[in-house]
């Protein structure tokens, strides 16, 4: 074996994760190789590192506490973990998600409402014809006009441009 | 009180799943107190904060017990709840956005230049001493390395399992505890410039 084919090998060895086949050659080849032999000394010493301290211990009645809570229906902080921080978290979010659903149906029943609009606003053919009533009134508007004596037009204009008369 | 736990310690975790899912509230806190202090080591391992590992368990006992019904007996109850463990505190980690990657640096590119060989622990140390100095380099580290070496280091996981569990690729697990180990040594060495071997 080749140090450029060992060098691979070497984390696998020193967690357990090669087979035999593997293992035999490479440690044949870490006996008359030192840089492969350091390196997995190296390895070995890094893995020292890795210990635990003092053992946790378990506050008294946890197990009681939680069979009792499990048993009441608390299906636990599926959305969040954190204790009082995360129920907070949890009111915080059940008020956005009202909020957003209030804005969401003040918003569908705002379109709703414009839509609406909209439509009555609409001609209801693609034709274009005028309202026969409002035709009529201003026909009847122009003949009065035409009937009327010129004086009279000129003394209505006189009469509203009077400052006299608007203080009045 | 130690007589019927002695009793039941005899007890299959079987047994007691069957006991819980017909309404014994009794037996799932025996089960509880079975796996207590393996999940409370795990979870430390993790937070510093008693509180947030209180929690941590805790929440993973009552999933545990919400989907109980979906326990297959393929795996051991301690494999099944385990895993759950493992994700609650995974979950924890993610929304707490405990990653301190920085942006101009790629965690999986880092470190792949020669490095001083690091010395083993001092044999006069005390194992708690060890363990303080080997949990304040590894809170350094980014998440991502971070948990990798909890699982293979401290947990023993086999390569296969951590990828099952962080739904990665063996070869990103193998790639990533490689660069994880560089980066702890790195670390190690900056912190604690003492355990370096002369060269």
């Amino acid at each position: 074996m080749k140090c450029q084919d060992a060098q691979p090998l070497i984390q696998g060895y020193l967690d357990g994760e090669i087979t035999e086949a593997q293992a035999g050659p490479l440690r044949q080849h870490l006996l008359a190789c030192t840089p492969c032999r350091t390196t997995t000394q190296d390895g070995k010493a890094l893995k020292a590192w890795f210990v635990d301290g003092d053992p946790v211990t378990v506050p008294a009645g946890f197990a009681a506490r939680v069979a009792r809570r499990a048993f009441a229906g608390d299906r636990g902080q599926e959305q969040s973990v954190g204790g009082a921080a995360a129920s907070t978290g949890s009111e915080e979010g059940k008020m956005l998600s009202f909020v957003l659903h209030l804005t969401a149906v003040a918003a569908a029943l705002l379109m709703a409402f414009s839509i609406g609009i909209r439509t009555g606003e609409m001609p209801k053919t693609t034709e274009l014809h005028a309202d026969d009533a409002s035709k009529e009134w201003a026909l009847n508007e122009l003949e009065m006009l035409n009937a009327s004596p010129e004086s009279d037009l000129e003394a209505e204009a006189a009469a509203s441009d009077s400052p006299g008369e608007r203080g009045q | 009180m130690a007589r019927p736990l002695m009793q039941n310690a005899a007890r299959e975790d079987i047994t007691l799943v069957r006991e819980v899912l017909a309404g014994n509230q009794a037996s799932f806190q025996l089960l509880v107190e079975r796996y207590e202090g393996k999940l409370f080591a795990l979870a430390r391992r993790y937070t510093r904060s008693m509180v947030e590992v209180e929690d941590l368990v805790q929440d993973t006992f009552l999933k545990a017990f919400s989907r109980l019904d979906s326990f297959q007996h393929q795996s051991s109850f301690y494999t099944w709840i385990y895993r759950i463990a493992t994700n609650t505190i995974l979950d924890f980690l993610k929304r707490r956005g405990r990653s301190p990657i920085q942006a101009v640096e790629d965690p999986e590119a880092a470190f792949d230049g020669p490095q001083a060989s690091v010395a083993r622990p001092d044999g006069s140390m005390e194992r708690e001493e060890t363990s303080r100095i080997t949990y304040s380099v590894l809170d350094s580290m980014p998440e991502i390395f971070r948990t990798v070496l909890i699982m293979r280091e401290f947990e023993n996981m086999a390569y296969q399992d951590i990828a099952d569990v962080l739904e990665i690729s063996i070869g990103t697990v193998e790639s990533r505890i490689f660069r994880a180990r560089a980066r702890f040594k790195q670390r190690l060495l900056q912190l604690y410039p003492d355990f370096a071997l002369p060269q």
